[in-house]
């Protein structure tokens, strides 16, 4: 009796072993249902009218183990106005607006229209298709793959244009489990370095004056 | 007989004379003096990123002929005679990861854009002023030492020659100037604070519109 119960003690302690180490210290795991995360996404994203938030960035130099550190505000208006703003440690600033793209960086101010210009046209689709989440419907130029962790849904996006797998080998973006907005973005280089962004303090629905998004 | 062999005598110390003239004249050169051993740099300038540099990190604009990129790029010595230089985007996207290493430079990574022989090569030549790479002390002259306030030094390194002025109380540089014909004239400025790396750097190169500037955000 004492042998059985000893050898299903180990027996179940082997078997909480396994099982935890079937979860990686980062807690990710495949996303049980994709498709109806992209329809609840989908969702949101039709619901959701306006976001402003802050964010901090990130990059990591990783072979000199080294990071730099920036932060700024974000704003986003339906359906394509977007104001990216870095306030430290240093100025500069990036509106898009229907297909116009302002660029200012300390006082020179640059403009250019992405429906005339093919990269820029791309810059604006990813940069909005980033912050909404709508990047992973684009299967032309994405690959992608699907996980969860406990507090975030994550896809993760590789590119198939060769121009684009030249400067990022993967884009993941982790949802909020909560409303499904953008939690964090993580652009990963060949190199292996690697830029986070993370949204915080986040309001959805709120009044963002036209000020925000003016080019002139 | 005596007379003769005395003509000898007088016509070799002559040529003796005449070959010291000449000694001297190159040699003294106006107010130019030849450097002693390669203590001149030490003596006379702070290296561009001060004794004992680690890193810093700066706010950049490059401008090339009509392209305006911006970014942060950041420098730091890896070794006692490495360097990388990684400049990027204002969104971590990078532009090009250069590595210095005992006088040679590996490209590590650039932008396909700016993937440039001729460029690689400005750019190299550019940042080794500010790394006082292939600056041997026995290829400076000093050009005016007098002048307690602003002293001047043509130097010659491994990229071409060039014109170092330095404030003479901070011992610090303020410009370099090149003389090259192949890269370019090249002029590099300098404006300090009190730390010990610049305040601000500004490269130009006008024959190819090049103009870097960098701002210290960070040491």
């Amino acid at each position: 009796m004492n042998r059985n119960r000893a050898f299903l003690s180990v027996t179940v302690f082997l078997m909480l072993l396994l099982h935890l180490a079937a979860f990686p210290q980062k807690d990710v795991s495949e996303m049980k249902n994709p498709s109806a995360f992209r329809q609840k996404l989908a969702d949101a994203t039709k619901s959701t009218t306006s976001i402003e938030c802050t964010f901090s960035q990130e990059k990591d130099l990783s072979v000199l183990s080294e990071k730099i550190n920036s932060k700024g505000k974000f704003y986003f208006r339906k359906k394509n106005m977007l104001r990216w703003e870095y306030t430290d440690p240093f100025q500069y600033l990036i509106i898009l607006n229907d297909g116009k793209i302002l660029i200012k960086d300390d006082d020179k101010e640059n403009h250019f229209d992405s429906r005339s210009n093919k990269v820029f046209r791309e810059i604006n689709s990813i940069l909005l298709g980033c912050v909404q989440g709508t990047l992973l419907n684009d299967e032309k130029k994405f690959q992608s793959a699907y996980f969860e962790t406990t507090a975030n849904y994550l896809v993760k996006l590789k590119p198939k244009d060769p121009q684009l797998k030249n400067i990022f080998s993967e884009i993941s973006i982790y949802f909020d489990k909560g409303d499904y907005a953008v939690a964090r973005l993580v652009m990963t280089e060949a190199s292996g370095d690697y830029t986070i962004i993370k949204f915080s303090s986040r309001k959805l629905n709120v009044t963002i004056p036209d000020e925000k998004f003016r080019i002139q | 007989m005596i007379h003769y062999t005395l003509l000898r005598v007088v016509d070799k110390k002559i040529k003796y004379v005449l070959f010291f003239i000449i000694w001297l004249l190159i040699s003294a050169q106006g107010t130019c003096q030849p450097a002693e051993k390669s203590g001149i740099m030490q003596q006379n300038w702070i290296p561009v990123l001060g004794y004992n540099f680690d890193k810093a990190l700066f706010k950049t604009s490059l401008d090339i002929s009509k392209n305006h990129l911006t970014g942060l790029m950041f420098f730091k010595q890896t070794s006692d005679s490495s360097f990388r230089i990684i400049f990027t985007n204002e969104m971590g996207m990078k532009f090009f990861d250069l590595e210095f290493v005992k006088e040679k430079f590996i490209i590590q990574y650039c932008f396909p854009s700016l993937s440039r022989k001729s460029l690689m090569k400005i750019f190299v030549a550019d940042f080794s002023l500010l790394l006082s790479e292939k600056i041997s002390g026995e290829r400076i002259v000093i050009l005016n030492n007098e002048n307690p306030e602003y002293k001047e030094y043509k130097v010659k390194t491994g990229y071409g020659k060039y014109l170092f002025a330095i404030d003479g109380p901070t011992r610090k540089i303020t410009r370099i100037l090149s003389s090259g014909k192949l890269l370019g004239k090249t002029r590099v400025f300098f404006d300090y604070n009190e730390k010990p790396v610049p305040l601000r750097i500004h490269i130009e190169n006008p024959a190819i519109k090049l103009s870097m500037k960098l701002t210290l955000l960070d040491n």
